[in-house]
């Protein structure tokens, strides 16, 4: 054998040698640091990481989705810690905005943040932006509503979001509204603020109130609610138009306390108008506390999820009790 | 033509006598690693991974075949002094440029031909999962951001070192993917009143390239709108057509005006 060859393979013995023990070294030295938690190490500014993606969003979404499961699965017990909690967060944050359409990230991130942050809030947050960026997933509304029942026990929100599951965002969060024969003191604002214990009063005769939602949509529900001051039996009159004076009846019904009218199948209309009021007791006093007008219903939502929705009207009933009618409802 | 064709076809043959389609191989084995993996460990949406992985490792090896290649193509004819010969053969210059233009983009059309009917084999019988139409489009628009990196990597090629033209490449198609936020800045710029400044990243984003448009790996697994099909059709591949067109254009303007001395 040659020299050269000879020393050659002397270094490379050696060199194996100090090579296996400085590896030792290494892996003693940094014993103590998670290197699954260098993954977490990402921008705090997921618009950033967008830019960084260079058009491999959903790739690196689908990395970031593996890693939070392996990250969930080593320490669902310790995420409520700020340390392991704002990792988590960013990790989130960034697979959220690399991918707004991936359902099944916001479904684990609001899980993970419910269960294990336990941060509800923060949980629900996060299943309405998804439910805002996929809006005929039934099912991310469904999950922020079950943790605003189950959780935060808030079941007037929870039977919004319920609501929201079946039919979509309501399509009065951007319209306007016109009345005829509002009480002083009452807003029409009230209407349509989404908060149903707040009233605003009408007189009986020649009153009305009128929803334009800006242009002509799909309306599959119309939804009148009064809660306050004496429940009693109302009368109104329901109409659609699509310009403001060739207003086409609907129904004349009786109201206790909520009414809706479904179209089935949806109709077309740009204008809703409610007039007509008549009280049982045959007073002045019209009160409506909130009206709603929504979309097409989702044909993907189940029966059940609006079951629940009306469970959720028996406000303030023990947890215990008030789960044991879902399990029914569910069953 | 035909002396275009035998410099394409002969750039083709040279690139499969240089093992580039080795490069399959790699996209097969890290594509079933995906497939073996990730299944595993990514609790029901292996599916959707292994689309998004596939499509991105399909786009990075055509970029990197159309790079490293392409960066050659004219600076080892040079080199060699091989360019000698053809020139003195008859074949023009502009021939020579369109030749191996072609040449390289039929290296890299049969390379996204095979490696995306292993990817749609791949989801439809292995995984048994739905072959979307946004799939073959997504597949049919990376050819026409290849035509673009190809046309850069020749006209780099053309005046300057493989390593040179190979980092102008890549930045490149890193401006390709970004250039679309000089026209929201450009409209940001505008409203604000600076005129001036937002007309300046205008008219630079109408010169640079946009690669966004042919990427559609985002959109395979949602059921979005894609924008309109026509447009993915039609309009994108044609300005895809057309800015190659231009590049091919300057390089051989360029290497008309090359001394190989």
């Amino acid at each position: 054998m040659r020299k050269t060859t000879l020393i050659c393979i002397g270094i490379l013995i050696v060199s194996c040698l100090l090579f296996s023990w400085a590896q030792g070294k290494i892996i003693e030295a940094r014993s103590g640091i998670r290197i699954e938690e260098k993954i977490l190490m990402l921008s705090d500014r997921p618009e950033v990481t967008k830019v960084a993606a260079l058009g491999f969003d959903s790739a690196l979404a689908d990395l970031l989705w593996v890693r939070a499961i392996q990250y969930f699965g080593g320490n669902f017990s310790t995420l409520d810690k700020p340390e392991k909690r704002e990792g988590l967060i960013n990790l989130f944050d960034n697979m959220l905005a690399l991918d707004p359409h991936f359902v099944a990230a916001y479904k684990f991130t609001g899980f993970v943040v419910n269960e294990s942050v336990k941060d509800s809030n923060l949980a629900i947050d996060y299943l309405l932006k998804g439910a805002d960026n996929n809006p005929g997933e039934w099912s991310l509304p469904f999950d922020a509503g079950f943790i605003a029942f189950y959780q935060l026990k808030e079941y007037e929100l929870a039977k919004e979001l319920f609501i929201q599951s079946i039919f979509g965002l309501s399509l009065t969060h951007d319209a306007s509204i016109q009345t005829t024969g509002l009480k002083p003191g009452f807003s029409e604002e009230a209407i349509i603020d989404g908060d149903s214990y707040s009233n605003a009063e009408f007189t009986c005769e020649n009153s009305s109130l009128t929803i334009d939602l800006g242009a002509k949509k799909t309306i599959g529900r119309i939804w009148f609610e009064h809660k306050a001051p004496a429940k009693q039996t109302y009368r109104l009159s329901l109409s659609t138009a699509d310009t403001p004076t060739d207003f086409e009846d609907i129904e004349t019904t009786a109201v206790l306390g909520v009414y809706f009218h479904d179209f089935e199948p949806p109709t077309e209309a740009r204008f809703v108008r409610l007039d007509q009021f008549q009280t049982e007791a045959d007073e002045d006093v019209f009160a409506v506390s909130e009206v709603k007008v929504f979309g097409a219903r989702n044909p993907k939502t189940p029966g059940y999820v609006e079951r629940m929705a009306y469970e959720m009207d028996r406000a303030g009933g023990p947890v215990p009790r008030r789960l044991g009618t879902i399990r029914a409802v569910l069953q | 033509m035909n002396k275009i064709f035998a410099i394409a076809l002969n750039t083709y043959k040279e690139a499969v006598r240089n093992k580039v389609f080795y490069i399959i191989l790699v996209f097969v084995l890290v594509l079933l690693a995906f497939s073996l993996i990730l299944a595993t460990l990514a609790l029901g949406e292996d599916d959707r991974i292994i689309k998004h992985a596939g499509l991105s490792v399909i786009n990075i090896f055509g970029l990197l075949l159309a790079t490293f290649v392409g960066v050659n193509l004219v600076y080892e004819e040079m080199e060699r002094r091989t360019i000698y010969t053809i020139i003195a053969s008859g074949v023009t210059r502009t021939q020579f440029i369109v030749g191996k233009y072609l040449g390289l983009f039929l290296t890299i059309f049969v390379n996204v031909l095979i490696m995306g009917t292993l990817l749609i084999f791949l989801v439809g019988i292995w995984h048994n999962s739905t072959i979307t139409v946004s799939l073959f489009l997504a597949l049919y628009l990376f050819l026409f951001e290849m035509m673009i990196i190809t046309a850069f990597a020749v006209l780099f090629s053309s005046f300057s070192t493989p390593v040179l033209s190979a980092v102008l490449t890549f930045m490149c198609w890193i401006i390709g993917h970004l250039s679309e936020d000089l026209l929201e800045w450009s409209r940001r710029l505008f409203e604000q009143g600076s005129t001036g400044t937002a007309n300046l990243l205008y008219g630079l984003y109408y010169a640079l390239p946009n690669l966004e448009i042919f990427n559609l790996v985002n959109y395979v697994t949602n059921q979005e709108d894609i924008g309109s099909i026509l447009n993915a059709v039609f309009l994108y591949p044609l300005y895809g057509i057309l800015y190659a067109a231009i590049l091919l254009m300057i390089t051989i303007l360029t290497f008309e005006r090359r001394d190989f001395k």
